[in-house]
This record gives C-alpha cells, structure tokens and sequence, in this order.
C-alpha cells in the first residue's frame, strides 16, 4: 500500500515536471529559431499568414479568367492552411532530436518532451496563423461566415493530431537512418499531388476517388470545406477512418519514442 | 540514497551486442564519496548516465532517493546554439528554480564575463565546464556526479571548485568517475575499479589506487 501512495506523489509530481520541461524546450526552440531581434517570434505566425495570403493573390490573379468550380479563397485558405501544417510538423520532426541532444544530459528532459515541444509549438504557429487569417479574411468580407464552423475545427485538430504524429514519427525514423530524411522530400512532394490541397475529391473520376481515398490527409481538408461550403459543395471525407490512422500513427509514434536507443543515436 | 542494483547495459555494435556494464551494483549514500577508476572505454560515462537517468540500463534497478546532478562533464547539458544566460534560463526552468535569484551567483562564479552572454558553442571546454560548475552549485544537489572534469580550468579556479564542492558541501554526497587515481585518492572516501564490466570494491581508497596504479607500472 506504502508503495502506490508514494508512486501516485510521483506520477502528479512527474506531471509537473514534464509540464516545466516542455514549456522550457518550448521557450528555448523559440529563441534559438527567431532569436531576439526584431519581431522575434512573431515570425512563427506570420510566416504561415504571408505564405497564404500570396498563395491566395497568385491563385486568384491566375483564375481570374477561368470559371472555377467553388470561389478560390476558401479553397486555398483551407487547402494550403493543411498543406502548411503537415509539411512544417513533417520537416520539424525530421532531426528534431540533434540539436537537442545535448539536453538530454538532465534526466528530466525525455525524447517524448522533444518532440512535444516541437509539434505543439509548430501546431500553435500555424493554428493561430490560419484562425486570425479566418477572421481577418470575414472581416474584410472575402469570406462569408461558414455554414458549419465546428466541423472547420473538427477537421482542424484531426489534421493536427495527424501532423504531429507523422513529424514525431519521420523524427524518429529519421534518427536510425539518413535516407528517411532525403526520401521523405520527394515523398512529400508526392503526396502534396493527392493531398487535396489542389483538388476536391468529388472532381475526381470515381475510380481516382476511391484511391484517394486511402490518404488520410484529403479527409481532414474535405472536412474542412464541408464546414466552409455546407452542403452545398459536395464533398468526401470517413471520419472514422481519419479517426483510426490518428490513433494508429499515434500507437506508432509513442512506440518509436519509447525505443532507448534514440538517445545515444547519432 | 542512490542504489544501483545489477545493473546490465549493453550497446549494439557492427559486431553484435558489446556489454558494457555486466551486473554491476553500488549504493551512494548521503554524505559519501564515492570514486570509479577506469580505463578509457571501460564503461565510466556509461555507468554516470545511468546512476544520473540519463539513460535506462537493460536490466537491473536504479533508485534514487536525493537530488543528483546532471553528470559534469567536459561537455553536454547545454544547447550549444544558446548563449550562457538562456541555458541557465532552461536549467532553472527544468529544475523549478528561479533563474533571477541564481543569476548573478552563476555569473560571478564562473568567471565568463561577456562571454556569458554569447552561444555555449563558442565555449572552450574550460568554460563549459565553468558554467557547469557555477550552475550546479547554484542549483544545489544533495549528489553530484562528475565525470573527468575537475581538473578542467586553472589552478585558482580548480582550487575554488575544490573549496565549494568539497570543503562548503562536505555533507554531500560525490559520485567521481575518472582515469585519473590520484585525484580519486585524493578526494574520496570509497573507491572501485570498473573494468570489463565489472566493478571491483576496495576497503580503502589506497589500496584500490595501488591496484590502479599496477598494471601500468
């Protein structure tokens, strides 16, 4: 009895601790990326908003003639907000474990807080970034209110969940072996085709959409249009599926984090 | 108290699994000073990572009951990209210190003068191993591991560690690992040998550092 009075101290003392690590890693990933100077980490949200609102100019400028299919703002917000997310926790998780190694000295700093850190803080980045572009974009009147907003951040924090899972994942992987992190920008251009940033799904032949199908990250953005367009879009998403590759990547990330050797990896 | 209880660690190689720490135990108790003298590659840092958490034995227990340091070492435990002040920032953070109390303490013990303020990277080993020294002692530990690093530094501030460490914190409890007998002869009250994965205990500091000392003669 002794015994689990004294570890439950330790779980919610051990809690604690793992809170105070994170925010510091978190404290530290922002000074070493932008620094002091300037505007320092305002970066961080201003980076994802500027990459959009020019993708955003660039596409309307190159449709104007064209009769496209549903208005082109939404589509691009929603399309290369999602884009944003799963490429940074993709590319922030590769390596992510190097220049931290050193902290590793300190026993309270586990390869799990490493990688928290990192996706929380590219999560919080390009959330803020997206829902402030939203509201500015609704303000200025180029977007209505959408029909479902709920559904928006529904498939918002499944796309997070998603990201921050696969960047903890190529993290990992990417420790054991080079190759992952050269194959992996290919690979990511590559998905970048299927990911639904370009396209929605019903546009497809039925043939290409049952393919497209299987790739987790169209459900999150035809999810995301849903809320924007209701129906009067037709759109194409399995929640259950999305639901079950988050916990099936998540079943993977926690295993690879919890391998040992990760810490003595170069 | 820190005990160790058969402790096994083995690292995977080009050549299968090489055992680096073979059932190895030791207790470290409040007060003690407890020396490891080896060879190069016979498993020293290994064994300090492990008693500090660092890193997880194969098999066998670890549990530590007072507040160990970090292994103070020539280098690790700081971001190289940060400068000296930021890493004691993360340090005071992850050890729920307030940084502001410990700042100026750090900074004068240390001795790095503007340098503290620019990245650890551009650090000599020497200074590293300063900043180490002053955070450790501004954080407090009831044990404190140290792996080779002592006689980093010049012999004022070498004499000054000596002071602080031994002499205001003889209630503490050190746990040493070195190549270097006589310092271990000099500084402990217990000391073993580590070699092919085994520690061997000696009643007394002397005998071991004769034991030492040895095969090289």
């Amino acid at each position: 009895m002794n015994r689990r009075v004294k570890n439950n101290i330790l779980f919610t003392s051990q809690i604690k601790t793992q809170g105070r690590v994170i925010s510091a890693l978190i404290l530290r990933e922002i000074i070493t990326r932008y620094g002091r100077h300037n505007i320092g980490f305002l970066w961080l949200l201003l980076e994802p908003v500027i990459f959009t609102v020019g993708v955003i100019i660039l596409w309307n400028l190159t449709h104007k003639n064209h009769r496209f299919l549903v208005d082109i703002t939404p589509f691009v917000v929603t399309g290369y907000s999602c884009l944003l997310l799963w490429r940074t926790c993709s590319f922030r998780g590769l390596k992510a474990i190097e220049p931290n190694r050193s902290l590793l000295h300190h026993r309270q700093v586990k390869i799990q807080d490493i990688f928290v850190a990192r996706m929380l803080l590219e999560i919080a980045g390009v959330s803020f970034s997206f829902f402030t572009l939203l509201a500015i974009l609704m303000f200025a009147g180029v977007l209505l209110w959408p029909q479902n907003p709920c559904l928006i951040l529904f498939g918002w924090i499944l796309m997070a969940w998603f990201s921050s899972c696969l960047g903890t994942i190529l993290g990992c992987l990417s420790e054991y072996s080079e190759m992952v992190e050269r194959l992996w920008h290919p690979a990511s251009y590559f998905l970048l085709s299927v990911s639904g940033t370009f396209f929605m799904v019903d546009w497809l032949p039925p043939k290409m959409q049952s393919l497209v199908h299987w790739v987790p990250l169209i459900h999150p953005v035809e999810m995301m249009r849903a809320g924007y367009w209701g129906s009067s879009v037709k759109t194409h998403y399995d929640t259950p599926y999305m639901i079950a590759v988050c916990f099936i990547f998540t079943w993977l990330a926690l295993t690879l984090m919890a391998d040992k050797r990760l810490k003595l990896l170069t | 108290m820190v005990e160790l209880q058969d402790i096994v660690k083995s690292y995977q190689t080009r050549f299968g699994a090489y055992t680096v720490l073979n059932r190895v135990s030791l207790t470290v108790n409040p007060g003690d000073r407890l020396g490891i003298l080896g060879r190069n590659g016979a498993g020293k840092s290994t064994l300090i990572r492990i008693v500090s958490g660092q890193e997880i034995p194969d098999n066998g227990t670890v549990s530590r009951t007072m507040k160990v340091s970090w292994p103070l070492a020539f280098s690790g435990g700081f971001q190289g990209s940060l400068t000296g002040l930021d890493n004691l920032r993360f340090i005071s953070r992850i050890y729920n210190v307030d940084h502001a109390k410990i700042q100026d303490y750090v900074e004068n013990f240390a001795e790095l003068g503007n340098h503290f303020r620019e990245p650890v990277r551009n650090y000599s080993s020497g200074m590293q191993a300063r900043l180490a020294f002053a955070l450790s002692l501004a954080i407090e530990f009831d044990c404190y591991l140290i792996d080779e690093i002592i006689a980093v530094g010049d012999a004022r501030f070498h004499r000054k560690c000596t002071e602080e460490l031994f002499e205001r914190r003889k209630d503490r409890a050190f746990f040493i690992v070195s190549h270097d007998a006589n310092f271990i002869k000099s500084y402990c009250t217990k000391a073993a040998i580590l070699e092919k994965g085994h520690l061997t205990y000696f009643n007394d500091v002397n005998q071991a550092y004769a034991e030492y000392m040895a095969p090289a003669a």
